[in-house]
């Protein structure tokens, strides 16, 4: 039999108008919904075309037997359990609750996109400044270069003075060694001769520093 | 397919939920775990499957409800999770098991009035559901929420989240295949 062209969607719609009881069909979408008009359309093509006349009884056939297929009925204990079931199993999920799910919920409850903003900012300036405060402590042993030992320091102020020296002493290294403590702290009254960098000057405070540790 | 005394007291139910009261959710299971359970037994075909998947629909729920926005009713919001989970379940745990045939024997084949009755035997239900199986995801779920669960195109394309064309053009593409599948 040759498939007629004939809009498929209109012949449901007609089926489901034919099957629905008039309430039902009431609540049924505009989509669904076909005037008069058309209805005669249909019921006309249906009286003249066999293949749509087949596929039209198929479907209400199909619907229909479908629908009456049942299920068979659980009594009233396999509900009771069911639904206990469902509370120990939230009971135990609430038990498992993290704070990063009570955290979600807060969040997704929330309305306001600047109240989540600004808790969000908040957290995160929180743990930028918790890591800087243990990176960093002000009296603590984490300050830059206190991890280094004595002798890092020594070879750091003999580089400092091989500095020097390669500036404006001319002599070798050895000698540079050699020379008074006064020539690793060469501080020059004139600026313009100023040989001291700013790094230069964190080493000498250091050693000084150093010194004053070892005094006490 | 819900009146509106049935869509104010599911409003009630919430706004008691949300107030603290678990016994609103507790008569919230008792309104809607019928339903769930059947629909997902329909879309499973495992009673131990369906079990598992209403109980984690109603878990979810509960987890959920306290930001369900109320945006759409309650009950498509269930179905909606169920069928989530169903779809979740099946790759999960039935795919590499598939259960090819359908339990008949929680079948009961109901006295029917259809001038032009297609299926008469368990044998033609086991048929008929093996070829509701084959359908894509979409369309499977369009079917039955329409033949089974009697909702409306509107209510379909709320719980599967697209149009109501596309759940009418769905539905109607179901159709045509069981048909055509039907008559080989």
């Amino acid at each position: 039999m040759m498939e007629c062209k004939f809009n498929k969607i209109e012949l449901i719609k007609y089926a489901e108008l034919k099957r629905r009881d008039s309430f039902a069909y009431a609540q049924d979408d505009s989509a669904m919904l076909i005037d008069n008009e058309k209805k005669n359309i249909i019921e006309q093509h249906l009286k003249s075309c066999p293949s749509c006349q087949e596929f039209f009884e198929a479907y209400q056939s199909l619907v229909v037997d479908l629908k009456n297929v049942k299920l068979k009925e659980k009594d009233e204990d396999f509900w009771a359990e069911m639904k206990a079931s469902v509370f120990e199993r939230l009971s135990e999920k609430e038990m498992k609750s993290t704070l990063l799910t009570k955290i979600k919920l807060w969040f997704a409850s929330q309305k306001n996109i600047f109240v989540k903003i600004l808790v969000t900012s908040s957290f995160v300036f929180f743990l930028i400044s918790f890591y800087l405060s243990i990176q960093y402590k002000p009296n603590g042993n984490n300050l830059p270069f206190t991890h280094l030992s004595d002798s890092d320091i020594d070879m750091m102020l003999i580089y400092n003075g091989k500095y020097i020296e390669s500036q404006n002493l001319g002599t070798d290294k050895t000698e540079q060694l050699d020379e008074s403590p006064d020539l690793i702290s060469p501080v020059s009254t004139d600026k313009n001769d100023s040989i001291i960098s700013p790094e230069d000057e964190f080493y000498l405070e250091l050693l000084n520093a150093k010194e004053l540790i070892a005094s006490l | 397919m819900k009146d509106t005394k049935d869509n104010l007291s599911d409003s009630f139910l919430i706004s008691e939920f949300l107030n603290g009261d678990d016994d609103a959710f507790s008569s919230i299971v008792d309104k809607y775990q019928r339903k769930i359970y059947y629909l997902t037994l329909r879309f499973l075909k495992n009673e131990e499957a369906a079990q598992e998947v209403t109980q984690e629909t109603f878990i979810k729920l509960y987890q959920n409800l306290k930001v369900f926005k109320g945006k759409s009713n309650l009950y498509t919001y269930i179905y909606r999770i169920a069928i989530n989970n169903c779809k979740n379940y099946y790759h999960k745990e039935l795919k590499s098991n598939p259960i090819s045939i359908y339990d008949i024997g929680q079948l009961e084949l109901a006295s029917s009035n259809s001038p032009f009755k297609i299926l008469k035997t368990k044998e033609d239900i086991t048929r008929v559901s093996e070829i509701i199986d084959r359908l894509p995801h979409k369309q499977k779920t369009t079917f039955m929420l329409r033949v089974f669960e009697d909702l409306s195109f509107k209510e379909i394309a709320n719980v599967m989240g697209f149009s109501i064309n596309s759940a009418l053009v769905n539905y109607h593409i179901a159709i045509k295949k069981i048909i055509k599948e039907w008559g080989k």
